[in-house]
């Protein structure tokens, strides 16, 4: 095992450059080896449940819906239990609305799947959310 | 006696109402976030909200990076009449705002600020 504290670099004479790492803190535990790209999106909610909350979308399958286990959780009725999928896919994002009874719009317009811009308003059922997207150069 | 109080600035706009002799104030307004992209942080974001944000290595800081070569008040960022701007709270290690040293800057969205051995970036809601 790695151990994990908080990452030094020490320079040995004029070359050698050794990394250390300081003893863990008590009760501080490791971060978790993130694996896929790095992705920072958010939606913000315009209407309630959810008004002026903001949810992170952070990897690259985002579940709204009304059951348990959707990332983005909308206890509403008109809202269907497995409503929609937004996926972020070769550096592009895009909703999904998943055979939803009321559906799903981006914009005001209706849509099966459609890319998502920053600024987009995306709507499930009767609750709508800004999408606001952060695009990350390659090598962060 | 050592006067423990910490003086504030406080927004007019946001008291809602007394307690007794305790201000009462409205959850501020999100206008924004920091997305850490390098540093012991990183894949984290922060919420910034309308007023003073400030960010460091520990407490007082509103945005705590544990990043030990940050200070412990490094920097703020600062939501007011619509506009972002960034101060440097006179940082050891100073602030760099896309690549230059900066000290009072206006922030744009999308801004790159290296601080301490992070780097992160802002986005505007």
């Amino acid at each position: 095992m790695k151990p994990w504290g908080e990452e030094h670099t020490v320079i040995e004479g004029d070359t050698d450059k050794t990394r250390i790492f300081l003893p863990q803190e008590e009760g501080k535990e490791a971060p978790e080896e993130k694996e896929g790209p790095l992705i920072f999106a958010w939606l913000v909610g315009l209407t309630e449940p959810h008004l002026d909350r903001s949810f992170r979308i952070a990897s690259e399958r985002f579940s709204i819906g009304k059951n348990p286990g959707n990332n983005l959780i909308i206890p509403v009725p008109y809202v269907s239990a497995q409503h929609a999928s937004i996926f972020f896919i070769d550096g592009a994002f895009s909703v999904d609305d998943l055979h939803s009874s009321n559906g799903t719009t981006v914009n005001g317009v209706r849509v099966e799947r459609a890319p998502l811009k920053d600024d987009d308003i995306v709507a499930f059922g009767p609750v709508s959310y800004r999408f606001k997207w952060l695009p990350l150069e390659k090598e962060e | 006696m050592e006067d423990k109080t910490r003086w504030e600035e406080v927004d007019k706009t946001r008291i809602e109402g007394m307690v007794g002799d305790k201000t009462i104030l409205a959850p501020r307004r999100l206008v924004g976030w920091v997305a850490v992209v390098k540093g012991p942080r990183r894949g984290e974001d922060f919420p910034l909200f309308e007023g003073r944000n400030t960010l460091g290595s520990s407490f007082p800081s509103q945005i705590i990076l544990h990043d030990p070569n940050l200070s412990a008040e490094h920097l703020s960022i600062r939501f007011r009449d619509g506009a972002f701007s960034l101060f440097d709270l006179d940082s050891e290690a100073g602030v760099s705002l896309n690549g230059e040293r900066a000290f009072h800057a206006t922030l744009a969205d999308g801004d790159g600020i290296i601080a301490g051995t992070s780097s992160f970036k802002v986005k505007f809601l």
